[in-house]
């Protein structure tokens, strides 16, 4: 297949030129969350982007193939959990970051729970976010792997990418070409959407029986909790889209983003929800062949389809892994230049986009587990942050040792879980009970 | 805190007892409470302090 190169190289050419058209960066503020400057819709677009990863087209594809209907209520749920979050918290977060001109995510913290909350929260970010932005360059070089690209080389470029353009543009850079890719990646949904259901026969839906109710024997009520509280708080315990609070310019442009994000949202929760079960139906049928490992599926039906079909969602899988990686990135760098070596510019900032990238492609290279188990496990081990979050708004007491004993316990209990246990599948909802203890225990015996 | 929050959370989780029959009722539902959701935050006030 000689056309993606081609395609590929055209994508790499105009991504290139908006970083540069975007290249004004004097400033930390500006390098790192463009001034405080952008429109709803570009910061409705980044947000999504940044949000909706190559999880979807790949990961929940075939998490919905392989386990039905309740995978579009896991999706959905973190959806209107976000939307609640944002339209909650998201005015409080947005006008206090404009107030004391925070920056980083983890900055926020410092205001309430001393620098070394920051510094630390700094660092499980940076230990947490690895295997998920891992797992978006594993996306891709699967998905590349279909097209002939070795898994190697499609690792090499999806890392170009990401640290090419946030190192050029910076937040604006990301932002305008995830406002591009965003609406490539929902144009292309819709079409390969359209194309497969004029394949199949909705009539026999009722064939896949337990697939359509929960709970079923993969949809297990611990399993659902499992998967949906790390997700449904993902809008405050992850640094890159928190840092998407502080990029729009006024009241009216925040409210329209989240409503915007919420319609991207559910539109591309739906196709990608009836993708994998219109698959199932065909495998059903005898018409598709039984994948059974569920993050072959989508590579599977893109050798199915047209040639320009399957090049144009392969692009638009790879624009959603690089939309989300590179926010990643960049929002880790903001934690480095600020939080952990205090810089004034942004110099230490810019090269941590090019070295993150290049650890994170390294750890992708190693393919850990399932994609959607690596991206889950990132969320719960930021769930050790959600009480200091929380309690920022709705608990008066506690300080730099209810911030750092906080984020200690959750993390340790993380990763303790995962290690030791790793068939225990609530280990989210451990992680936030236990972190929400000891940060209301500690904060009772703290002196402000 | 805000009801909705919790509202529309035990509104979603409310397939869970569902009669299990193989049928679109759990995916139609799931899609409609949170169209509903998202069209509750487009019309509500925010508060900005």
């Amino acid at each position: 297949m000689f056309e993606l190169p081609l395609i590929l190289l055209i994508y790499i050419v105009i991504g290139t030129a908006i970083a540069f058209y975007s290249r004004r960066a004097r400033s930390q503020e500006e390098f790192f969350i463009a001034n405080r400057s952008l429109g709803s819709v570009v910061s409705a677009l980044t947000y999504a982007a940044t949000t909706y990863s190559a999880f979807m087209m790949v990961g929940l594809v075939g998490l919905t193939y392989a386990t039905g209907v309740g995978a579009l209520g896991f999706e959905l749920l973190y959806l209107v959990g976000t939307l609640f979050l944002l339209s909650y918290y998201g005015p409080k977060i947005w006008k206090f970051a404009k107030d004391y001109k925070v920056v980083s995510p983890a900055e926020f913290l410092k205001f309430r729970y001393g620098i070394e909350t920051a510094k630390l929260a700094s660092v499980i970010c940076l230990i947490a976010l690895i295997p998920y932005t891992s797992a978006q360059l594993i996306g891709v070089a699967l998905l590349l792997e279909t097209v002939g690209i070795e898994f190697f080389y499609g690792i090499v470029i999806a890392a170009f990418l990401i640290a090419s353009w946030a190192f050029i543009g910076g937040l604006r850079g990301v932002a305008l070409t995830d406002a591009f890719q965003g609406v490539i990646m929902l144009t292309a949904a819709f079409t390969i959407v359209f194309y497969v259901l004029n394949t199949v026969d909705l009539s026999k839906v009722e064939k896949l029986g337990e697939m359509l109710y929960v709970p079923n024997r993969f949809w297990s009520y611990e399993r659902f909790a499992s998967l949906v509280v790390p997700w449904f708080f993902f809008a405050l315990t992850n640094p890159q889209v928190f840092q998407r609070l502080f990029i729009v310019k006024d009241e009216r442009s925040l409210k329209r983003m989240v409503i915007y994000f919420g319609t991207f949202g559910f539109l591309y929760t739906l196709l990608v929800v009836v993708l994998g079960l219109s698959l199932k139906i065909l495998t059903v049928e005898g018409s598709f062949p039984l994948i059974t490992d569920r993050d072959k599926v989508t590579p599977e039906l893109l050798t199915r389809v047209p040639q320009l079909l399957s090049i144009f969602v392969s692009l638009s899988i790879l624009m959603a892994a690089v939309t989300t990686a590179n926010s990643i990135i960049l929002s880790l760098s903001s934690m480095v230049s600020r939080d952990l070596v205090s810089e004034k510019g942004f110099l230490i900032g810019r090269m941590s986009v090019v070295l993150l990238t290049m650890f994170v492609a390294f750890f992708a290279s190693q393919r850990f587990q399932y994609i959607v188990e690596l991206s889950v496990l990132s969320s719960t081990i930021l769930l050790c942050q959600l009480p200091l979050i929380i309690g920022f708004f709705h608990w008066k007491r506690g300080g730099k040792i209810s911030g750092i004993s906080t984020l200690i316990a959750g993390f340790t209990t993380s990763i303790t879980i995962a290690i030791l246990f790793p068939k225990f599948v609530l280990g989210s909802v451990v992680t936030v009970i236990v972190a929400s203890a000891v940060y209301i225990l500690a904060s009772l015996v703290e002196k402000r | 805190m805000r009801l909705d929050g919790i509202v529309v959370v035990l509104l979603m989780l409310l397939p869970f007892a569902f009669p299990k029959i193989p049928n679109i009722l759990t995916f139609i539902y799931w899609n409609v409470i949170s169209l509903a959701y998202l069209f509750y935050i487009a019309i509500k006030r925010w508060e900005f302090v």
